[in-house]
């Protein structure tokens, strides 16, 4: 129970013609985490056909990001490498897809360039100028701008000498063609220049202005084939979304099954090989050698040898719980890795974190607001992600918060018990000195747990000084709290304050000197005994803000229906803040006490996390 | 009418826990964008992030049970 799984390393030898074979059936059972062997022999490299799979994957991502998103809805049958490859390659809906989206990307370009040059013939058009005609000469310059009306370098320049203004207007702008001596040029630009966000420089070369016609003709022409152009890119768009309609969950299996056969090529990677045999070594769980056995022997039909071997590197961690509580493995993971030589702190964090939420939110109504939320969270999200394993452990803590809420009775901040259970409970208000004490009490046992774990690692390693110095520590916090206890209440049920002063203090001593560089960590006990006192802080704090609102904002009837309905929204509105942040804090606190009051007492961290060799079926049968 | 004794009492605890969130105010906020900066460079450093950004809330913590201790042991609540 607070073991990493027992892991036990392998090595398999097998003919160089069965290396296929057992890659697949391996892949398939999915119990072995590939590790280099250092025997001295050549590298073994990926299968032959590993490019060509490599590539089918790319052409097949690409053509899956140029569809339309959706969700994959049908499943397809797992073909076999060959069918595969050779179904891949001959699959039309990707090339089309292909040909479809560079036809649109030109079609879009096409439609960007016609737009640009309506846009110019059709502010022209009011001058029926033949814009292909307007050219620059030796001795003098044009341009094209538009100009916002009533733009003031316009007037300027209309009424600048030696500077010649052509200008009509269309629409919201004034289209004008300014021609000037060239000798001129600096003093139209510092014009132009002071109004820079007035007047807009227009190409009257660009792509589609060079008809030979007047700009009103050239117009119309332009807004036909605009016309025509934004046809084509809708119709390349409609067959691409008839094509991911019919073909996306078709492509997205094809993905997957490249993407089952690409790990499966370059798993020999990691093999060793002699001329006609492949070796691979990796770990496995102890309890399912058995069936690694079996599964190599049937891949190559006896002709293999097997055998067990000594650690001779830190074996990877596998914690492997079921269910829901495979959320804890994942927040434990997060934080850091369990190594596989120490022991396991999940369930200890389980039981504490489950204790603590509860104990800071207690409150039934947010509990089942919590609880309903959390599974909603949990349908529209991935199982692999955070967002997931937040909301799982979200989920099951709302039960403790349910017990604790009883308890306390704390439904939304009123007191309901009354209606329906015979005891009224222990009310947050009335009893803050016990919560105090238990608060502290629980952080006492939780710290003492940790110490406890702290002793069997460092004597397991061989750290027996440190060991006995966590001993120290855990005899410390014990006659330490009788002594402050006595000293505070003058009421010792099993020891004197006084030899439990002096033992306290040759503990203190024993910690410091034995616990070596943790030592000096001794003094933490106190403060970390008390830290979690702030259960009692985030639940009183809770439980007062929702008596609050209850007194400010309890709907009633005497002051009309208008002030009903906002008493209601206020109401539901508060206790919804509330919950959120009482929520989060229970989390967030939880957490933070197990990682920093409980993990810093006997915690490594920095294993390896025990990758096997698998994969999962999401779209392939 | 407040008593000139209970209003210090009050004043006491209000001060205690105060300060401690003033104090840890000021220390996360330090240690909290040093970290966001560590963590645009290694993401794989959150769970030690997340520790060194909450050890100095005991601060607070202390103070609150400090300030409980005052209005407990002035028989305020």
């Amino acid at each position: 129970m607070l073991q990493t799984e027992p892991m036990q390393k392998v090595r398999a030898i097998f003919l160089e013609e069965d290396k296929k074979k057992v890659i697949d059936s391996l892949h398939e059972i999915g119990i072995i985490d590939f590790r280099k062997s250092k025997l001295q022999l050549v590298d073994d490299m990926p299968l032959p056909y590993y490019s060509e799979i490599y590539e089918l994957l790319v052409k097949f991502e690409g053509a899956l990001r140029l569809l339309p998103k959706q969700k994959p809805r049908q499943k397809f049958e797992k073909l076999e490498l060959e069918e595969l490859l050779s179904q891949a390659r001959n699959l039309k809906e990707v090339d089309e897809i292909y040909e479809l989206s560079e036809k649109k990307k030109e079609l879009e370009q096409e439609y960007k360039a016609l737009s640009y040059a309506y846009y110019v013939a059709k502010g022209f058009s009011c001058l029926k100028a033949n814009l292909s005609k307007i050219a620059e000469e030796a001795q003098m310059g044009i341009e094209a701008y538009a100009f916002k009306t009533n733009s003031e370098a316009l007037i300027k320049l209309k009424n600048k000498s030696g500077i010649a203004v052509n200008a009509c207007k269309s629409g919201e702008e004034v289209f004008a063609l300014v021609a000037y001596e060239k000798s001129r040029e600096k003093e139209v630009h510092e014009i132009l220049d002071s109004e820079k966000q007035q007047a807009k420089r227009l190409d009257i070369k660009a792509k589609y202005l060079e008809a030979n016609t007047s700009s009103d003709k050239l117009a119309e022409s332009l807004a036909q084939r605009l016309e025509s152009s934004k046809k084509k890119a809708g119709e390349a768009e409609k067959r691409l979304s008839e094509i991911g309609s019919k073909a996306y969950s078709k492509i997205a299996a094809y993905v997957e099954m490249l993407h089952i056969e690409l790990d499966r090529a370059k798993a020999s990677s990691m093999f060793k090989k002699t001329e006609a045999t492949s070796i691979l070594e990796g770990w496995l769980p102890a309890k399912r050698t058995g069936e690694f056995e079996k599964a190599i022997e049937k891949a190559t039909k006896g002709r293999c040898s097997i055998e067990p071997l000594p650690a001779d590197e830190l074996a990877p961690t596998l914690l492997g719980r079921k269910g829901v509580l495979s959320s804890f493995d994942y927040a434990v993971e997060f934080f850091s890795v369990p190594r596989s030589d120490e022991l396991d702190p999940t369930w200890a964090f389980i039981f504490s974190f489950l204790i603590f939420y509860g104990f800071m939110v207690s409150d039934v109504g947010y509990g089942i607001l919590s609880f309903l939320l959390a599974t909603w969270i949990c349908k529209i999200t991935n199982p692999d992600g955070i967002a997931y394993n937040a909301a799982r452990i979200w989920q099951i803590g709302a039960i403790p918060a349910i017990v604790f809420g009883v308890l306390t009775n704390q439904y939304f901040g009123i007191g309901l018990n009354k209606y329906f259970l015979p005891f009224t409970g222990i009310e947050w208000t009335k009893n803050i000195t016990g919560f105090l004490a238990a608060s502290v009490l629980l952080g006492m046992a939780e710290i003492l747990i940790g110490l406890a774990f702290g002793f069997v690692n460092k004597y397991r390693h061989g750290e027996k000084a440190m060991a006995y110095g966590k001993l120290s520590g855990m005899l410390l916090l014990v006659t330490g709290s009788l002594f402050v206890y006595g000293a505070l209440f003058k009421a010792l049920p099993v020891l004197d304050t006084e030899i439990s002063g002096i033992l306290a203090a040759v503990f203190l001593a024993g910690a410091i000197v034995l616990g070596g560089r943790e030592g000096a960590e001794t003094m933490s006990l106190i403060t970390h005994t008390l830290s979690y006192s702030r259960l009692v802080g985030f639940g009183i704090t809770s439980v007062m803000i929702a008596y609050m609102i209850d007194m400010a904002f309890t709907p009633t009837l005497s002051h009309g229906l208008v002030v009903f309905v906002l008493l209601v929204i206020a109401f539901l509105s508060l206790h919804t803040l509330n919950m959120i942040v009482s929520i989060f804090e229970g989390i967030v606190q939880s957490i933070r006490l197990n990682v920093v009051e409980f993990f810093t007492k006997f915690y490594t961290g920095g294993g390896i996390k025990f990758k096997p060799f698998e994969y999962k079926k999401m779209l392939t049968k | 009418m407040i008593e000139m004794s209970t209003a210090i009492t009050a004043l006491g605890a209000a001060i205690a826990i105060t300060g401690g969130a003033i104090g840890t105010g000021i220390v996360q906020a330090a240690i909290g964008s040093s970290g966001m900066g560590l963590l645009a460079e290694k993401p794989d450093m959150t769970g030690q992030v997340l520790i060194y950004l909450v050890i100095p809330e005991t601060i607070v913590i202390f103070g609150f049970v400090i300030a409980l201790l005052i209005v407990l042991g002035a028989g305020l609540i």
